[in-house]
């Protein structure tokens, strides 16, 4: 196989008339390979395969009508949208799970009279005189709040200071 | 009988806020108290026999014990996955032990306050340390996990002197999480594994060495967890993981059922594909992979694994129809590969594989690609006439056309159809068929006896079998006289006649074994250790225009009873197998050597068929 004139070395023209694109996985990962792809599948036949390293390989035959050097330019541009959508994703994942988490959380509904029947509400909770069930962010910000108020005038208190994050 | 357990988030909330939470972007999210009350009982009809809670930190929530006498109530043991700094409180242990508290699994980072408390960020040791000594002793299962980042990667065996005094009291070195905290701070957190690796290991024998002469015995106490296995070469059995502690399924706030536990946070490269300790083995964290690679693997190749596995009988439920019964029990707690429904008449069984010989890729792939999965329908220890001792189970027509078909762990029922003998037949007529010289790699128990016995009497064939086990080939020298059987190994062989240097073992007194017109390795591929080094040799072995040819099994799965399991488990047969290659697979590797062998037939597994593949080739030199 030869290289495709105008593109990098990474760009083989195949025997049959089409091209393989060899797009390394550390660069461009599955998911962006899969979505660039997807969009050209009016315009091209598509396989998908890994070389023995695990890279992807992009086997692109154009439909008719369509120029070679058109969808392989084609694909280039989407492959490097896809990579930045999928960063973009990636960065913005935890927030979006949190949000729906959130959202689905509301979604399960009230508690049904069967949920509520068993539920014990006379037990009144835990016997916790060293304040140790309380939250990392509760006892941070008390600790802040403290720290700004003027020194009382009694001892302030047997709490552990904690560290900040 | 060992707990099937349900693990429960409570909510994300927490009173430590270790640099490596893997929920730290979730932290204010708690869950309703009744959501969780909820799940407690979705548990109990899911057939678990324990709830464990896990957050965040589930012991700060006011509800703890309303929930643990909740589960009691439904008659289900209790567990909690903790910092255990709560349970530094006596009377809060008592109770939650009244409410059938069994399991806890907390969290120790150092053995002493500086790290401990470097790592949590809070002053939380001496608590944390203190409920160690208030949950010891009491007969629960209890561990204590260390999750190890580059903080305290130079400090474990402190942590394993810390737990010295507990003897009842094991302890796990998990590798850090690339999640939450673990994937902000990757620079400052992420340790390489193979230095963590090195470090537990060391560990491990410090621990082992300080405990040794115990009395009684405190056993294998030390563990690792998240190390790919290459790296803990002689502890590999000290894995240790949600499964091994007998977690079938868990929720996270916010999700309206189960989920089985998977490895999906996990990635098994490439280069891992023909290790054999894929089966149990985690891999890496697909986090750690993206940043530095693969490149501190060391895949295993030579030692042999299993070719098939059990699923269990757990439970049965009437089919009470229309509707189907896996629709029914809800789609979500069953897992696509381990879970196996199977409609038996009105009756639908489920089982389940437990198996840590295989991952679950490969359980999947057995069973929903290859249709591999048979019904042991004998009372033998291990099926030996496939055809009589097995029937195949297929995809119910049931799920025909449901849009739930690709993702649901599926509805199969047995199929009375002879997939054994039919496949068989071509390789039997193949067998028939041969003319001249005949070497047969991996003989064996000596298959195909009648057809062979005729081709070398009537002079049509000069057969010539190799086989490693002086055994068998002393006892088919018994059954075949006319044949000529040499105890050696392929690779043996291979060498010996690559080099030119035929050598004269004491138990091959005959004359160099020349070249043959057809090389069959039948059902013994896979029990080579390196197959290439046989194909390598073949311009040795064969003269132009002869064949080569390749038959052999996949793995496969059994669905059993408990008793057929548990005699087949305890039974003293041992892997013989090097690697579960399809067709596939030996032809990749046949392409990869670049051989002068020209394809003439090729049968892959599917479902439909057996689990034996075919190919054959002709030496065609230029």
């Amino acid at each position: 196989m030869t290289a495709l004139r105008g593109f990098p070395n990474s760009y083989s023209l195949r025997d049959d008339g089409g091209v393989d694109v060899l797009c390394h996985a550390r660069i461009y990962p599955a998911e962006a390979v899969f979505s660039a792809t997807y969009a050209l599948l009016d315009r091209s036949y598509v396989r998908l395969d890994r070389d023995e390293d695990g890279n992807h390989i992009v086997e692109l035959h154009p439909r008719e009508g369509e120029t070679l050097r058109e969808v392989v330019g084609s694909l280039t541009n989407e492959l490097l949208s896809a990579v930045c959508r999928t960063h973009l994703h990636q960065r913005k994942e935890v927030l979006l799970e949190s949000v729906t988490l959130a959202a689905m959380s509301g979604a399960v509904g009230r508690p049904s009279l069967d949920d509520l029947e068993d539920f014990d509400f006379s037990d009144g909770g835990l016997d916790d005189p060293l304040l140790i069930a309380t939250s990392w962010e509760e006892k941070y910000e008390r600790s802040k709040a403290l720290a700004t108020e003027p020194e009382p005038e009694s001892d302030a208190g047997s709490e552990p200071d904690e560290e900040s994050p | 009988m060992r707990p099937t357990k349900a693990l429960v988030k409570v909510g994300y909330g927490c009173n430590d806020h270790c640099s490596f939470c893997h929920t730290l972007d979730v932290r204010h999210i708690q869950g309703e108290a009744v959501e969780v009350h909820r799940k407690i009982r979705r548990a109990k009809a899911l057939g678990h026999s324990m709830v464990v809670l896990s957050g965040g930190e589930p012991t700060i929530r006011p509800e703890l014990l309303a929930w643990a006498k909740h589960a009691a109530a439904l008659g289900l043991d209790f567990g909690l996955v903790t910092n255990g700094r709560m349970l530094s409180y006596p009377k809060l242990v008592a109770a939650l032990v009244r409410y059938r508290l069994r399991y806890v699994y907390l969290s120790l980072h150092g053995g002493t306050a500086k790290i401990h408390n470097l790592m949590v960020r809070s002053h939380a040791f001496e608590q944390t340390f203190g409920a160690i000594a208030q949950l010891s002793g009491r007969g629960l299962d209890f561990s204590v996990n260390c999750v190890v980042t580059k903080h305290n990667v130079e400090h474990l065996e402190g942590v394993v002197d810390a737990l010295l005094p507990y003897p009842d009291v094991p302890l796990k070195f998990s590798m850090v999480e690339p999640k939450g905290g673990g994937k902000s701070l990757f620079d400052h957190l992420i340790p390489p594994v193979e230095h963590v690796a090195r470090r537990v290991a060391e560990a491990i024998e410090y621990g082992e060495s300080r405990t040794e002469g115990d009395a009684p015995p405190r056993g294998r106490w030390l563990s690792h967890g998240g190390i790919p296995l290459c790296l803990m070469p002689g502890l590999e059995d000290r894995f240790d993981d949600l499964r091994t502690h007998g977690f079938d399924t868990m929720t996270e706030i916010g999700e309206p059922d189960f989920f089985p536990v998977d490895d999906d946070n996990k990635i098994q490269p490439p280069k891992c594909a023909r290790c054999s300790l894929s089966g149990a083995c985690p891999g890496l964290y697909t986090a750690y992979y993206e940043r530095f690679g693969d490149q501190e693997l060391r895949p295993v190749m030579d030692r042999p694994r299993s070719n098939s596995f059990n699923y269990t009988l757990e439970a049965s439920l009437v089919d009470n129809g229309p509707r189907c019964a896996v629709l029914t029990a809800g789609l979500a707690p069953w897992e696509y590969g381990r879970h196996l429904f199977v409609k038996r008449g009105d009756v639908i069984e489920r089982y389940r594989s437990r198996t840590r010989d295989f991952s679950d890729r490969e359980i999947s792939s057995v069973k929903h690609e290859r249709g591999q999965i048979y019904l042991d329908v004998s009372s033998k220890a291990a099926p030996d006439d496939f055809a009589r001792d097995l029937l195949a189970l297929r995809r119910s027509s049931t799920c025909t056309g449901c849009p739930e078909f690709t993702g649901c762990t599926g509805l199969f029922e047995p199929v009375d159809a002879p997939v054994f003998e039919r496949d068989d037949v071509r390789v039997r007529e193949l067998v028939g068929s041969l003319r001249g010289r005949v070497l047969d790699v991996g003989c064996g128990e000596g298959p195909y006896s009648e057809v062979l016995a005729s081709l070398v009497a009537d002079g049509t064939v000069d057969y010539v079998g190799i086989d490693p086990h002086p055994e068998r080939i002393a006892a088919l020298r018994e059954r075949w006289p006319w044949a000529r059987l040499i105890t050696t190994t392929a690779e043996q062989l291979a060498a010996r006649t690559s080099t030119g240097h035929e050598r004269r073992d004491d138990d091959d007194a005959d004359p160099p074994i020349g070249r043959f017109d057809h090389v069959l390795v039948l059902r013994s591929w896979n029990h080579l250790r390196e197959p290439q080094t046989l194909l390598q040799a073949l311009d040795a072995l064969l003269v132009p225009g002869g064949t080569l040819t390749l038959v052999d099994n996949e793995a496969f799965g059994l669905a059993r009873s408990k008793e057929q399991s548990h005699r087949a488990e305890s039974g003293p047969a041992g892997f013989e197998h090097y690697r579960n290659d399809g067709a596939e697979q030996a032809e990749a590797l046949v392409g990869r050597l670049s051989l002068p062998l020209e394809l003439l037939e090729a049968e892959a597994v599917r479902p439909g068929r057996s689990n034996q593949w075919l190919l054959r080739y002709r030496w065609a030199p230029s």
